[in-house]
């Protein structure tokens, strides 16, 4: 049963495309049943997966982050950590990653949100951590699939601003070494695939696949760069952060194409007419970090007391800026492997991610960040120093919090509540006054 | 138990002791005459490679007392362990000496701590910091994807040593160092045969002491008095103490093992760097040189950080069994606990040997509760030994 809260924990959902996209997720979860049922194959992988690969093939995937938000959106997360702890396994820990393990362990998978996962027959591990690994190997046995698991290469290259480079010199950006290396490694899980499914990978399917990321992360990058210029904002992080989501879960089908360009169409239109997602928006926020996804509403908690809106997470922004490839045709799996290689440097390797989070905080005229720090994961390491200093340095006042994004159990709203209001009474609201009675003298 | 007056009665034993307690002093020793010294964090550094140009292995360790600098710079999330090492990088005392630095991939944490040295050498380029390189090998699988990896890593990283050394590394020298660096590791499984079965006579922090001492003297004396001191430990009176396995955080001082032994404990063997784990291979001398080392590194007892749980279902109660073992401490840091996805799996394989479990998470450091951990300590002693008089 769904626990229950006593705090507000849904958010608001305004815009069209949010629905659609909720209700086709529903429809996809529930045709995955029959699908599994009438013997396709069914993987499970993780969110840095080159599931362009998967898409090409027509193989359906679920992506464990993706499960995790779900869950923990349906305040499940409770039910099934408890199955961990049944098995032997500690249930305070690494509460986003083993979702799926858990989930592998309920004897009445049927009960979980719509209908529950089936089982699925093949799982890509790609986990860098010690525990994560672990628990993928676990959760494979758990599902009787076939394991394939991707070596992991470290960056050698430290180029500054990404962003710059990522579309088009990303051979420059993510060096030799590493992406002959991570393309060997799609080559042999291709192979795998193709041995495992008795499917091919269409070359031309691949292509197509690749010009369709590209159009729906383009859609991403003009809504992204549209909140970023609009003042006050026309949409806030709780109105777009499923619809992006889902719809990325879902890269390279035309139809999640089609639902950036849905996004990108209501936002540009709410922002033709002037309207404001919230009238009295006085301060901007950027949140760092994993989706609070069982308590969407967090992100709204301030707008009526303070004005205060967050406008930023690294979902829209890394759909806009982390995915496209350009100049992909001569080797579509190389472009592929770049991708893959890199998405979790981004938001996990200094200088990338302290550097990438100054720009979007410059670009959207962001007046505070909000960094959550996961408090269960053992391998959590985004160098938290370097990106806090520099933002700091930029001008950015940041509110660290220290929390579990997906175990609703251990949220503490006061608290949460209170050092956010910290950060805006004492930091963003003073600067503020400071430069208005600059303003006034000169 | 305190430190047995037998051991602190031997030369070499003492000489090891100091060597271990002054590492300062005996890393200094060690790098005189201008030696380059490269210093190694991570269990996978091809130490015979730094050898075999010319420079000194020295083995990092971890700075005990306050760490200003990791509680500055760290999230929560490194361990005790890791942030000993940090802080040994970065404050003053050890960072003067250390020009160049390899790091190994032998947990994802080491890595991170590449990433941010990288990054604060830039943002703060005052501080005297090392260039870091990166040893990426394999270890999780065995297949001949990993294999080839690690060899050619291998051959990368000697090159990185020539460049460092600005010489050329010749087979002649590289089977030089490997023959060098197997007759330490030779010496030190003599040790270890001392501390197996039931007529033990190292104590787990004795041999902790002389494995950790021998990483800060020259590999040819090391072995020389490791040998003689295996030599007179025959006479050593055995332990009665009840048998264990050490498996979970690193320990890099004697403190928790002496506990253990106040306990009732006795370490016989680890799965760790500062013992059975450095010694458990040799590095073959039939192959070519660079095949051996990096097949040494690839195919020694599987480390829980970089295996996945099936392999140490399977290695570790056998490893247990092998070195007669009664019991399996698993002694987790508070952020090192990974080893907890192990478990249950390796539960099952243990009740299948009767050998019991003892679990210790969430340790601080420094240790919290010293008196508390002794009471466990003491009850899974006798509660190892009440299952042995039903045997
Ligand atoms: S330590 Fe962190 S990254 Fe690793 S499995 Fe646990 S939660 Fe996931
Ligand atoms: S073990 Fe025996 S011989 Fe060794 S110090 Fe203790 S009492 Fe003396």
């Amino acid at each position: 049963m769904p626990e229950e809260k006593s705090y507000e924990t849904r958010s608001v959902k305004k815009l069209e495309t949010t629905k659609l996209v909720g209700q086709y997720q529903k429809e996809w979860f529930m045709s995955l049943h029959s699908r599994v049922a009438s013997g396709e194959p069914f993987a499970y992988v993780q969110a840095n997966a080159p599931m362009e690969i998967l898409r090409a093939m027509d193989i359906p995937y679920v992506v464990n982050q993706w499960w995790t938000a779900i869950c923990s959106a349906k305040q499940m997360g409770p039910r099934f950590y408890d199955l961990l702890a049944e098995a032997g396994y500690r249930n305070d820990i690494c509460s986003y990653c083993s979702m799926g393990y858990a989930f592998s362990l309920d004897p009445r998978p049927e009960e979980g949100p719509w209908g529950g996962l089936p089982h699925p027959s093949i799982v890509i591990g790609s986990e860098t951590c010690s525990s994560g690994m672990k628990i993928e190997e676990l959760m494979c046995e758990a599902f009787r699939a076939d394991f394939f698991r991707i070596q992991h290469r470290h960056q050698d290259v430290f180029l500054d601003n990404w962003w710059e480079k990522s579309c088009d010199q990303w051979e420059t950006l993510i060096g030799k070494t590493r992406l002959d290396f991570y393309e060997m490694e799609l080559r042999l899980l291709i192979e795998f695939l193709e041995k495992k499914t008795g499917r091919v990978l269409d070359l031309n399917r691949l292509i197509e696949t690749l010009n369709n990321v590209n159009r729906q992360e383009g859609w991403y990058r003009k809504t992204r760069d549209l909140i970023a210029a609009t003042i006050p904002t026309p949409v806030t992080v709780t109105d777009t952060i499923n619809s992006v989501m889902q719809a990325q879960w879902h890269r390279g089908s035309k139809w999640a194409a089609d639902m950036a360009k849905n996004l990108y169409d209501e936002v540009r239109d709410l922002a033709d007419r002037g309207v404001a997602a919230v009238p009295n928006e006085k301060i901007r926020l950027l949140w760092i970090g994993r989706g609070l996804w069982f308590n969407l509403a967090f992100y709204q908690y301030f707008e009526e007391k303070y004005g205060a809106v967050f406008v930023w997470t690294m979902y829209l922004a890394l759909a806009a800026d982390g995915y496209i490839r350009n100049n992909f045709e001569d080797n579509p799996v190389r472009a592929v492997a770049s991708r893959f290689s890199f998405l979790e440097d981004i938001l996990h390797v200094p200088p990338f991610n302290s550097q990438w989070f100054v720009k979007e905080a410059k670009n959207n005229s962001i007046d505070g960040v909000v960094f959550l720090v996961p408090e269960n994961c053992m391998n959590n390491g985004d160098f938290y120093y370097n990106i806090v200093w520099s933002l700091e340095d930029a001008g950015f006042p940041v509110c660290v919090l220290r929390a579990d994004p997906a175990d609703a159990k251990k949220w503490t709203q006061e608290n949460m509540v209170a050092e956010v209001e910290n950060l805006i009474e004492d930091r963003i609201l003073k600067k503020k006054e400071r430069q208005q009675m600059q303003g006034e003298n000169e | 138990m305190a430190e047995r007056n037998c051991a602190l009665q031997s030369t070499a034993y003492r000489h090891l002791r100091s060597a271990f307690q002054e590492k300062h002093k005996a890393a200094a020793a060690l790098l005189k005459e201008g030696k380059k010294g490269v210093w190694m964090l991570g269990d996978e550094v091809p130490e015979e490679i730094i050898l075999a140009a010319g420079m000194v292995p020295v083995r990092l360790w971890g700075k005990s007392g306050d760490r200003p600098h990791a509680d500055t710079y760290l999230e929560a999330s490194f361990g005790a362990v890791w942030r000993g090492y940090f802080e040994s990088l970065v404050s003053e005392e050890t960072s003067r000496l250390i020009d160049h630095l390899v790091l190994s991939n032998s947990s994802d944490i080491i890595q991170k701590l590449y990433y941010y040295l990288l990054q604060l050498k830039k943002i703060e380029p005052e501080r005297h910091l090392p260039v870091p390189t990166y040893v990426d090998y394999w270890l999780a699988n065995r297949d001949f994807r990993s294999q080839e990896r690690n060899w050619k890593e291998t051959e990368k990283f000697l090159n990185q040593m020539e460049t460092w050394a600005n010489r050329r590394i010749s087979d002649k020298d590289l089977s030089e160092a490997i023959g060098l660096c197997n007759e330490h590791k030779g010496a030190l499984r003599q040790l270890s045969s001392l501390r197996y079965g039931k007529k033990s006579k190292i104590t787990g922090s004795e041999a902790l002491t002389i494995v950790g001492g021998s990483f800060y003297l020259d590999k040819k004396e090391a072995a020389k008095l490791i040998r003689s001191l295996v030599q007179e430990a025959q006479e050593w009176p055995e332990t009665q103490a009840v048998r264990c396995f050490y498996t979970g955080s690193l320990q890099d001082t004697p403190e928790v093992y002496l506990l253990m032994e106040e306990g009732g404990l006795n370490v016989v063997s680890e799965d760790k760097i500062f013992g059975d784990r450095y010694m458990d291979m040799d590095t073959d001398p039939s192959l070519s040189p660079l095949m051996a080392v990096s097949r040494r590194y690839h195919y020694r007892f599987p480390g829980s950080e970089r295996s996945f749980t099936s392999d140490r279902a399977e290695s570790l109660p056998r490893r247990a069994e092998e070195t007669g073992a009664e019991g399996i401490v698993v002694f987790m840091n508070k952020n090192d606990e990974s080893y907890i996805w192990d478990l249950p799996r390796q539960k099952k394989e243990l009740d299948k040997l009767g050998i019991k479990v003892l679990v210790i998470e969430n340790q601080k450091y420094p240790l919290d509760d010293k008196p508390g951990l002794l009471e466990r300590f003491k009850a899974f002693a006798e509660e190892v030994k009440r299952g042995r008089d039903h045997a």
